[in-house]
């Protein structure tokens, strides 16, 4: 993902403004996000860590990871989500929380995933462990495994004080009939989905039932795993990508997602400082109204 | 069971590529000059399957069964499981392997370093000789570091490769049952290969080719000693 831009002069020198701290200077937090049942503020842009983070025992990768956390950090950002599937990556994220001294400054979203109901417990423990948290802030079903046996065990640990929110996951459209009668039936505080300017199934149904609930929602795959991005890096961004501010496709992209009224955050992942940079430079500026959002759809779509 | 039919081939890639081929690296640089010592052990147990004495048929089956046992420590132990929560299993199959290769090949004398037919041995021979010749290679022709080389003895898909080809080879009896895990691998090699779109996938390929032919022309040669009727008889 070497040229991530694909510039108009003028987008050009409309970004510069959300990219002014450069590449060394902490930049000013971006505007945040309340989350619907606390009302507490989040920034609106985090940090996925699938497959980016799960870099094993290598040195020099984990210090990669830790430099694009500290990026992110300074550059505002609070959320980091991961999961128990994704091997090394809660560890990566423990030890970039360690070196940099930031447990306390880190919104915590990670997940359960595992059959069983009786080894959730202890799987959310190690994961715990590996993050070097106190709690978590946010725990999520992953892909809704197993959500009968472990929500009630979640609602029991956030009445505890053991966590502070409870929430539910898929991605890629999986099993959105049975995602939206759990949504319906049971008290959550987050909703994780896919959502980018390409896979807006959820816009149908789910986002309304999010907002009529008082449902925050997490963004996740806002670039497809990068695949939107190599698809789009050689196409011209449209001149009117700098009325919102948008430098490049990456900020294009993610202004979309996070335009939409229902989404708190969106979770783009990286390994590059300067992509971490530009992803919350994204959330600050200003955003596509619907008339501008129906008019980056018919752009991207035509592509 | 809904939630894990709704995963996808390319979700249980839980790295991406430049993780994967690092590994090696790490390895390589780690535990140098093991994996070197035995990427030539691998190129000796090629040149031990021509043909030969008895010993030679233990001989290569001892050889296999340490590079099971190295690959199945060095990657898929201490490297691999740190990246593929999978690994500590398939760690625990590169060592049941191991001892089936000594097992079947050692104790029980099933392997031999003469094969049945010339023209039959050719496609694994090939096979055998691509992965000891050229794997190692790959990483510095398609730009990565020289460091990443695959080495059979580290490298699961080259030692997976290079033995089913070697015991398509040398097997006497019980060749099946030691196939079973080396063209398993294979199988997970080709899926993960393939998902990553790395050019390996196709080196793999071609090895597990070779050795499918080899079996087939093997299988053909014995049909045919068995149907020729005895002119003395």
């Amino acid at each position: 993902m070497r040229s991530r831009h694909t510039l108009s002069r003028r987008a050009v020198l409309a970004g510069a403004l959300a990219l002014t701290a450069g590449p060394t200077r902490a930049q000013a937090a971006p505007p945040s996000r309340a989350i619907p049942s606390s009302g507490e503020k989040i920034p609106p842009v985090g940090l996925g860590t699938w497959i980016t983070f799960n870099v094993g025992n290598d040195p020099a990768a984990r210090d990669g990871c830790a430099a694009v956390m500290q990026a992110f950090f300074e550059a505002g950002g609070r959320m980091i989500d991961s999961s128990p599937m994704y091997a090394s990556s809660q560890d990566t994220v423990g030890y970039g929380l360690a070196k940099l001294g930031r447990r306390d400054k880190v919104f915590s979203a990670e997940k359960v995933w595992i059959s069983s109901a009786e080894r959730g417990a202890a799987q959310i423990e190690e994961s715990r462990r590996e993050w070097g948290v106190p709690r978590f802030d946010l725990m999520q079903v992953h892909n809704l495994v197993s959500w009968r046996e472990h929500l009630p065990r979640l609602q029991e640990m956030k009445s505890a004080g053991r966590l502070r929110y409870v929430g539910i996951t898929t991605s890629e459209g999986r099993r959105h009939d049975e995602f939206e009668r759990v949504m319906a039936e049971q008290a959550l505080d987050f909703i994780q989905v896919t959502y980018n300017v390409l896979d807006r199934e959820v816009e149908r149904r789910i986002l309304p039932l999010a907002r009529e609930r008082g449902i925050a929602v997490i963004a996740n795959r806002p670039f497809r795993q990068k695949a939107l991005l190599l698809a789009l890096r050689d196409k011209k961004l449209p001149d009117w990508a700098g009325e919102i501010g948008a430098a490049s496709w990456a900020q294009f992209v993610l202004k979309f997602v996070v335009s939409h009224p229902a989404i708190t955050c969106a979770i783009p992942a990286t390994t590059r400082v300067d992509h971490v940079r530009e992803n919350l430079a994204a959330a600050a500026g200003p955003m596509p109204d619907e008339a501008l959002r129906r008019r980056m759809v018919e752009y991207v779509e035509a592509l | 069971m809904d939630a894990w039919l709704s995963y996808g081939l390319s979700d249980f890639l839980l790295f991406s590529p430049q993780t994967y081929f690092r590994q090696f690296a790490l390895i390589n640089e780690a535990m140098f000059p093991l994996p070197l010592l035995l990427q030539a052990l691998a190129a000796a147990l090629l040149l031990l399957t021509g043909n030969g004495a008895r010993w030679r048929g233990r001989a290569v089956a001892i050889g296999l069964c340490l590079l099971w046992a190295s690959s199945g420590w060095l990657f898929h132990w201490r490297s691999y499981a740190a990246i593929n929560w999978a690994a500590a299993w398939f760690a625990l199959g590169f060592a049941a392997q191991s001892a089936l290769l000594l097992w079947l090949g050692v104790a029980a004398d099933a392997m031999t370093a003469t094969a049945r037919s010339t023209t039959a041995a050719l496609p694994a021979r090939a096979a055998a000789a691509i992965v000891v010749l050229v794997y190692p290679l790959l990483a510095l022709a398609f730009g990565r570091p020289w460091q990443e080389a695959e080495l059979i003895g580290v490298s699961p898909d080259a030692t997976a490769a290079f033995s089913a080809a070697t015991i398509a080879l040398c097997a006497t009896r019980g060749r099946w049952l030691l196939l079973v895990l080396p063209l398993s691998w294979c199988a997970i090699a080709l899926l993960t290969l393939y998902v990553m779109r790395a050019f390996e996938f196709w080196v793999v390929a071609v090895c597990v080719a070779g050795v499918v032919a080899t079996l087939i022309a093997d299988r053909r040669a014995h049909r045919a000693r068995r149907t020729v009727p005895d002119r003395e008889g």
